[in-house]
């Protein structure tokens, strides 16, 4: 009988299953397309336009468009010119700029091997300043966790579709900050044997990481009684993230969308999101408004757009909520190795452990190393502390 | 052979002279004679020739006396316990088994009203008792397996001085065991030139040339009955049928079998739900649907999607419909399963291509589910168990001979098995589904039926622990039937679908919500049925059908749900439709089926529609006007004539050239975001800014049946070109959009394909091999850009498999078992593939292809199955039957469906395969 409903049971969860695995991705195809990220927005700074080409499926990284002439034009005939930051690949405004009202923008890209491709024009939509951004306790699908929340009163406003984006910076504090520099010298290489040479440093206790977010975060007051964003949720960290640990800030940026604009952003958002296993969405291509000078078929994928946007910033910390103390975000145990040995060797150039504490007991060395997430800033993060940064 | 010869001379025999010898009085006594040394006898003393098969009279023996008796009284003493029959013409004594000879036929006798009874001519004698009483014809018929055979029957009396040539047989056929009528049987001239079906209360009428017409029955499920007629006249002829136990004889699926060759119609076919039982189906599941895939032109996007596509139509243009009222999504378990129950169902109609013009609101086929009429004498009942579900049905006589009740229930065990799991997710999991049948059918008198149909299926699964999807499908219709006379019948129908579901969404937070969608239809049909003359064969009506949707609501669950309260607006529209078909018999070659449909649809308030600007992508911002519409106000009409004509013409014995033209219009189109059809789909009605689509079939195919009907080939080709098909622009939201209009797209559709069937009905091997090659293509070619699918050219549909073969084989061993074998290879379905990976707003995405560029690999996959039949002793208490088959033997991963899935800000890539390993089955069938 037992058997019986174990060969019952596997039905079922063949059944349940249907079987739905991850397969490594395979190229079938390749089509090398110019993709184009770009929004210039009401603050008076340098914008920014993002150039890419598509990559294989089963490569890695990114294939940033470089050697591209890159303008944008606007309706009262001023044109403002970008140049490659070389650092991130970001086409820069030469000069800083806002987009202001009524006017319309064009981007305007030839790429190196002398395509010209066009944006339509694209215009500002009114600003809608963020209202409030807070955090909440809330348990989200049997988590517990911070949410942070954006309420936006648009009653008297015309723009109903919001983006967001942010950028969460937090304090870690080191479990075992680093004191000394080492340097291996005397190296025998026969006998294995070497002197370690110890430079005391000034110590860093505290580090500011920033991270930004990453997806598409949309919402639209359309589909509201009231033309109002209310409690939309940005962000969730669970209460066991160790970023709570310390001291926590968010800065949300709203962005006022155009439909256009909204619907191509949330079609990507889409797409990327599987719907039932067994009825899978129709995917395809997507088209922006950017497209190609000379051949209508070629295809670009990309979006230029104007926004006029809003942010706010809150602090935080797990105590604001009564929560536990958050661990640290990885394990730090410290470990307390003698004399200059092969041990200490290896796990000080080959596992990046830092030396946070040296002792001699009875004229024998002991050093107290430790993973570097747990002794060293720069390892993850910085140790300037941000402009905007209030404790 | 004497028998044939027999019926060579009584042709020849003048019927001028009357009685002679005949007259004599006879004197003889028997005492325990043999039956053939007293008929020598009475030879002998009337000087009169007798013609008899010896055989008949083996092993008879009679005692008996008569004194001055005349030939009559004496023939009927000594035959008196036999099945023989005698006939006196001229001095000759004729014996015949197992039949009458009609030789007067009552004035009235072919009045309606007589039909359906059992006495027929003064009495003589009757069908039915003839059958039971008849232990010889019993021992024949049983030897001869499936095949009854039985003698010459006169009909009418010769009339010298008629000038017709051809004669009116009409009757009635019923199942020799319950008296139910049957339907759908084919009764045909074995040289294949007229053909006839019996409608729904087993009535048939054919028209037959004068002398000698040797017919034959043909219904999946029944012994066949070879019938040798003589026509001398206008006349009845009453049948009973048995049921074929022994089925795994029986042929798998056939489509009416000379209709194949003799019906007008191009492209239909039944599917007799007993007959398909011994194909291998995955999880045991008897599934006439799942069997109509096996068939050319039939095809599904694949395992796990529950709609059908049929001749390169999309998926919500089959109308399902089950004793005359709609049913939306006639699957369990998103496709997995079919919700009609197999052991109440008597058959399934599909019409692939012409479609009759009473049917009407769907672009490509009309799936016409047909519940059987319940036993009126006995308890009868049929029963299986699998692994998945358990099945009963019963049929339950209500007023003797006149009014039953048929039920069937059915429903899975896979929630228990899933509470008694062990891991927690799964045992919070939920999967359930039933559906349940109730038919009470009452011929209240001679003129008049009633037939009441309610059926409910539902279905509750849960994929994440915190939602339930439900969904259900309630059909309800009641039908009255009435004659007027024999050429003039009348029926009235009122039918009413819903199709409902429901997701509740419960986690732990804030968003907790349930969501509904309804969607009703209600409708009224008079059909009448009119029989002209020999030529024409009216059929007419009207009908008419209320739609009422409700496309979406939310609301919250509980106080903290920050859900807000949102409805659609709800839809409603009124589709109604006048027809009238002529099936016109032109001469013995031709016959034409020729049918006109006129359909109206108007969308009805109340209701606010959004106008937009012409020339600009429908948005929100392309709005130019919002009218308001008052409650039961018309939005917008749309209408048309629609052609149903299709004709048959004979190229030779069994063989024939067919061809058809179908025009369709459908005014509920079914919206899913999916490349296959889900439950969660909704169905949206034409209005201010979504026209109706419309089809233009044409179809044309050449049947010949060879050697005794052992082979049937067909070779069938259609083109049909649609327009104004709705498709939605990419990742676009369908649920609770107010404004659903500028997320669709409505382009044109083409697809043609060849098709290919070769079956074989009779022997040890019996199955059908089909191999279709087709293609559907669809063009999205809007004057903006925005409404362009791949830059407006023509692209494969998700279900456009261009390859298609099918083998369903059943090797009978013996009398008990039989092997079956199902074999399937499809091209892979088209899928849209990512051609490149890029970063945007830092998370990995990919790039996908035109629509549907690639395909997925080629599906194949091959059943087995053994069936062991219970004894086949006709007392058992129940006859059992059971199926082991193994599904996939190969274990062929077959894909389903390949995605991508942006996590954690890289792409990832799925495979979802169904049955992907072969899995065993065993089904427990009874019967009693």
């Amino acid at each position: 009988m037992k058997k019986i409903k174990n060969i019952l049971i596997y039905f079922i969860l063949l059944l349940l299953i249907g079987c739905t695995e991850p397969f490594p991705i395979q190229d079938i195809d390749f089509e090398d397309i110019l993709i184009v990220e770009s929004t210039i927005t009401n603050e008076m700074k340098q914008q920014r336009v993002k150039l890419s080409r598509t990559i294989s499926l089963e490569s890695f990284g990114q294939n940033i468009e470089k050697n591209a002439i890159v303008q944008i034009e606007d309706s009262n005939g001023t044109t403002f010119t970008f140049s490659q930051d070389t650092e991130t690949g970001d086409y820069v405004s030469d000069e800083e700029f806002q987009a202001v009202p009524n006017i319309s923008y064009t981007l305007k890209i030839k790429t190196g091997d002398g395509r010209g491709y066009i944006s339509k024009p694209v215009q500002i939509p009114a600003a809608v300043p963020i209202e409030r951004v807070y955090a909440e306790l809330i348990s989200e699908n049997g988590k517990e966790g911070i949410s942070v929340f954006v309420d936006t009163d648009n009653t008297n406003g015309s723009g109903q579709y919001f983006r967001y984006e942010y950028e969460e910076t937090y304090k870690v504090k080191l479990p075992n900050p680093k004191t000394f520099d080492w340097e291996v010298v005397n190296y025998n290489n026969f006998s294995g044997s070497y002197e370690l040479e110890l430079t005391q440093i000034e110590q860093d206790f505290v580090c500011y990481s920033s991270v930004g977010s990453k997806g598409i975060v949309q919402t639209s007051s359309g589909n509201l009684g009231e033309n109002k964003v209310l409690r939309f949720p940005v962000r969730f960290i669970d209460k066991g993230d160790p970023v709570l640990r310390e001291r926590y800030s968010i800065i949300v940026k709203q962005y006022i969308q155009s439909l256009e604009a909204y619907t191509f952003y949330s079609i990507l958002e889409n797409l990327g999101n599987a719907g039932s296993l067994l009825s899978p969405g129709q995917p395809g291509y997507v088209t922006g408004n950017v497209g190609s000078e000379t051949n209508a078929e070629e295809k670009v994928l990309g979006f230029f757009e104007a926004s006029s946007v809003s942010s706010q910033r809150i602090y935080f910390d797990y105590n604001y909520f009564g929560l536990e103390l958050p661990p640290y975000f990885v394990e730090c145990e410290a470990e307390i190795i003698g004399g200059p040995t092969e041990i200490l060797k290896r796990k000080l150039e080959f596992e990046g452990f830092q030396i946070f504490f040296y002792e001699e007991i009875e004229l024998k060395a002991f050093y107290h190393i430790a993973r570097s997430e747990c002794s060293e800033c720069t390892s993850f993060s910085t140790n300037i502390k941000p402009d905007f940064w209030e404790d | 052979m004497k028998v044939k010869l027999l019926v060579i001379l009584f042709l020849f025999i003048s019927f001028s002279k009357m009685e002679g010898q005949v007259d004599r009085k006879i004197t003889v006594s028997f005492n325990n004679t043999p039956l053939k040394e007293a008929i020598l006898q009475l030879e002998e003393k009337t000087k009169t020739a007798f013609f008899f098969n010896e055989i008949w009279l083996n092993g008879k023996f009679v005692t008996k006396s008569f004194n001055q008796q005349g030939l009559r009284n004496v023939l009927d003493g000594i035959l008196e316990n036999t099945t023989i029959n005698y006939f006196i013409k001229d001095e000759r004594v004729i014996l015949l088994n197992n039949s009458i000879i009609y030789q007067d036929l009552p004035t009235g006798y072919f009045h309606v009203d007589e039909l359906g009874k059992h006495t027929t001519t003064d009495g003589k004698m009757e069908e039915e008792n003839l059958i039971s009483n008849a232990p010889i014809f019993q021992e024949q018929f049983i030897s001869s397996t499936a095949i009854q055979k039985r003698s010459i029957i006169t009909i009418g009396r010769q009339n010298p001085n008629s000038q017709r040539t051809t004669f009116t047989l009409s009757g009635h056929i019923t199942n020799q065991v319950t008296s139910e009528p049957i339907q759908n049987l084919s009764l045909s001239i074995i040289n294949g030139s007229k053909y006839t079906i019996t409608d729904a209360n087993g009535y048939y009428s054919i028209e037959l040339q004068q002398g000698i017409n040797r017919l034959e029955t043909n219904l999946l499920g029944f012994r066949k009955v070879y019938q040798t007629v003589i026509i001398y006249g206008n006349g009845t002829l009453d049948l009973e049928i048995a049921e074929n136990v022994e089925a795994l004889e029986e042929v798998i699926v056939e489509s009416n079998r000379d209709a194949n060759v003799q019906a007008a119609k191009v492209g239909s076919v039944i599917i007799n739900s007993e007959s398909i039982k011994t194909i291998p189906l995955v999880l045991g599941e008897r599934d006439l649907l799942k069997v109509a895939t096996t068939l050319p032109g039939i095809k599904t996007v694949g395992e796990g999607s529950s709609g059908l596509n049929v001749r390169g139509g999309r998926a919500d243009q089959n109308l399902f419909i089950l004793d005359d009222a709609v049913v939306f999504n006639p699957v369990h378990f998103l496709g997995l399963f079919s919700a009609i129950n197999p052991f109440t169902t008597q058959n399934l109609e599909i019409y692939k291509a012409s479609i009759p013009a009473e049917f009407g609101g769907r672009l490509s086929s009309v799936f016409d589910i047909e519940t059987k009429s319940g036993n009126t004498e006995k308890l009868s009942g049929e029963g299986s168990v699998g692994p998945i579900t358990a099945n009963i049905a019963l049929e339950i006589p209500v007023v003797e001979n006149k009014a039953s009740l048929v039920t069937g229930i059915r429903a899975t065990y896979a929630d228990y098995i899933l509470r008694s799991l062990d891991d927690e997710q799964l045992k919070n999991s939920e999967a359930s589904f039933y559906d349940a049948i109730l038919k009470y059918s009452h011929d209240v008198n001679k003129n008049n039926s009633v037939a009441g149909t309610f059926y409910y299926s539902s279905d509750r699964f849960s994929i994440t622990s915190d939602s339930l999807f439900g969904y259900s499908n309630r059909v309800a219709s009641v039908k009255w039937g009435h004659t007027f006379s024999e050429r003039s019948r009348a029926t009235l129908i009122f039918g009413s679908s819903q199709y409902k579901y429901d997701i509740r969404y419960e986690g732990d937070a804030n968003t907790d919500f349930d969501f509904g969608y309804v969607l009703n239809d209600n409708q009224f049909k008079l059909n009448l049925d009119n029989r002209l003359n020999d030529k024409h064969k009216l059929s007419y009506g009207l009908s008419s059908k209320l739609y009422v949707t409700d496309p979406g609501m939310v609301k919250p669950i509980g106080d903290s749900s920050d859900v807000e309260e949102k409805s659609v607006q709800r839809e409603k529209g009124l589709e109604s439709a006048l027809y009238l078909t002529d099936l016109f018999n032109v001469n013995d070659k031709m016959l034409l089926d020729i049918g006109l449909r006129y359909s109206f649809y108007a969308a009805l308030g109340r209701s606010s529609q959004k106008v937009y600007e012409e020339g600009e992508p429908k948005s929100e911002n392309s709005v130019k006007e919002v009218k308001n519409y008052t409650n039961n106000e018309i939005i917008k009409t749309f209408g048309g004539l629609e052609y149903r004509i299709s004709g048959r013409y004979l190229l030779g014995k069994d063989f024939s050239l067919k061809a058809g033209f179908n025009r369709t219009i459908q005014y509920l189109h079914l919206l899913t975001t999916n490349t296959t059809q889900s439950p969660t789909d909704i169905w949206k009605l034409s209005d201010l800014n979504i026209a109706p689509q419309r089809a233009d079939n044409f179809s044309i195919g050449l049947f010949k049946n060879y050697g005794e009907n052992d082979f049937e080939i067909s070779i069938e080709s259609y083109y049909k070109k649609m327009n104004d098909l709705l498709d939605y622009k990419i990742g676009a939201q369908l649920i609770l959009n107010d404004n659903i209009e500028t997320e669709l797209l409505q382009g044109e559709g083409k697809a043609y394909g060849v098709e290919l069937l070769v079956k074989k009905t009779k022997g040890r091997l019996v199955g059908y091999m089909g191999y279709t090659y087709s293609r559907a293509m669809i063009r999205l070619d809007g004057e903006i850009e925005e409404e362009q699918v791949n830059n407006g050219d023509f692209f494969s549909a998700n279900f456009d498999k261009p390859h298609d073969f099918s083998f369903v084989g059943n090797y009978r061993f013996n009398k008990r078992i039989s092997a079956s074998v199902n074999v399937t290879y499809q091209t892979g379905r088209p899928i849209t593939y990512p051609i490149g990976k890029f970063v945007f707003a830092n998370e990995e995405q990919v790039v996908y292809s035109d629509r549907n560029k690639y395909r997925i690999p080629d599906y194949y996959r091959l059943d087995l199955g053994v069936n062991i039949e219970g004894n086949h002793k006709r007392k058992k208490l129940a006859h059992s039957f059971v199926n082991i088959s193994v599904y996939n033997v190969l274990g062929r991963n077959n894909p389903y469906s390949v995605f991508f899935v942006t996590k954690d800000g890289s792409i990832k890539a799925y495979q979802t395969s169904i049955f992907s390993i072969p899995i065993p089955t065993i089904t427990y069938n009874f019967k009693f």
